[in-house]
């Protein structure tokens, strides 16, 4: 048995939440222009803060969750962790596209 | 190192390592459907997945970044489907951010061996691969617009 579940569990809402803050940033960003000028400002580009952002949210998500709480998770809580990361990715492109065709569509 | 930033090169190294991500998981979903109970190959084909997803990132970054904003996003904008980029390419670009942090999660389930993370794990690598395929269409339209973009300004 692959003892270190925990290091999965905590990876999977690691990728959870670090998916609802893309979208969030994604979002929030078309609807303020002087978050993206400090996004730009970081970087030299919007979308390198935001891939750089992303993958540091998520390992750092990741430490932090896999140091606090119990030594191990069991096969129950991991399963339910990637489960539920399988339903919020699908959500979370969802969310990504249609936003982007409602914005195209009404705003422009 | 000059040919390897070419554009053409560039582009094609992105859905080159994006192909080996998608078919790699797609390997790992075909090795839990299957019921094999090798672990190696298992972490072999989710190593090769992550590693053709970051180098797909990579490339893919250095590219948009450097070409596609002064050169491309214009002629798509000016041409016959400016909805490719306001669409297809921003969809494309922000939902593959979501790809590597599930890669890497489910490059850790698959080194586990208890029967009850299988099953959320091959559908979250075969989730990955459809993501991936959906990414490599939005950006098959954005060069088909691309493409059609110029054709009035090379016949004008």
């Amino acid at each position: 048995m692959y003892k270190n579940l925990k290091l999965i569990w905590s990876s999977a809402y690691s990728a959870l939440i670090t998916g609802l803050a893309v979208v969030a940033v994604t979002i929030y960003m078309e609807y303020s222009p002087a978050f993206k000028v400090i996004l730009t400002n970081l970087t030299s580009h919007h979308w390198i803060s935001k891939s750089l952002g992303s993958i540091i949210l998520y390992f750092l998500l990741w430490f932090v969750l896999n140091k606090i709480g119990a030594d191990n998770k069991n096969e129950l809580q991991t399963r339910r962790a990637l489960w539920t990361l399988f339903i919020f990715t699908i959500l979370s492109a969802l969310s990504i596209f249609l936003f982007f065709v409602w914005h195209y569509l009404f705003v422009g | 190192m000059e040919i390897l930033l070419a554009k053409p090169v560039l582009i094609g190294l992105h859905l080159g390592m994006a192909i080996l991500g998608i078919d790699a998981f797609l390997w790992l979903a075909g090795e839990y459907a299957a019921g094999a109970m090798v672990t190696r190959r298992r972490v072999i084909a989710a190593v090769l997945g992550v590693i053709g997803f970051i180098g797909s990132w990579i490339v893919g970054g250095y590219y948009y970044v450097k070409y596609y904003g002064p050169l491309v996003k214009p002629v798509i904008k000016a041409g016959l489907a400016p909805w490719a980029h306001a669409i297809a390419m921003e969809a494309k670009e922000h939902i593959f951010l979501l790809i590597v942090p599930v890669a890497i999660t489910v490059l850790l389930a698959a080194r586990g061996t208890e029967p009850s993370i299988r099953r959320p794990t091959m559908w979250l690598a075969l989730l990955i691969s459809v993501m991936g395929l959906a990414i490599g269409a939005m950006g098959f339209i954005i060069s088909a617009a691309y493409r059609f973009g110029v054709i009035p300004a090379v016949a004008g």
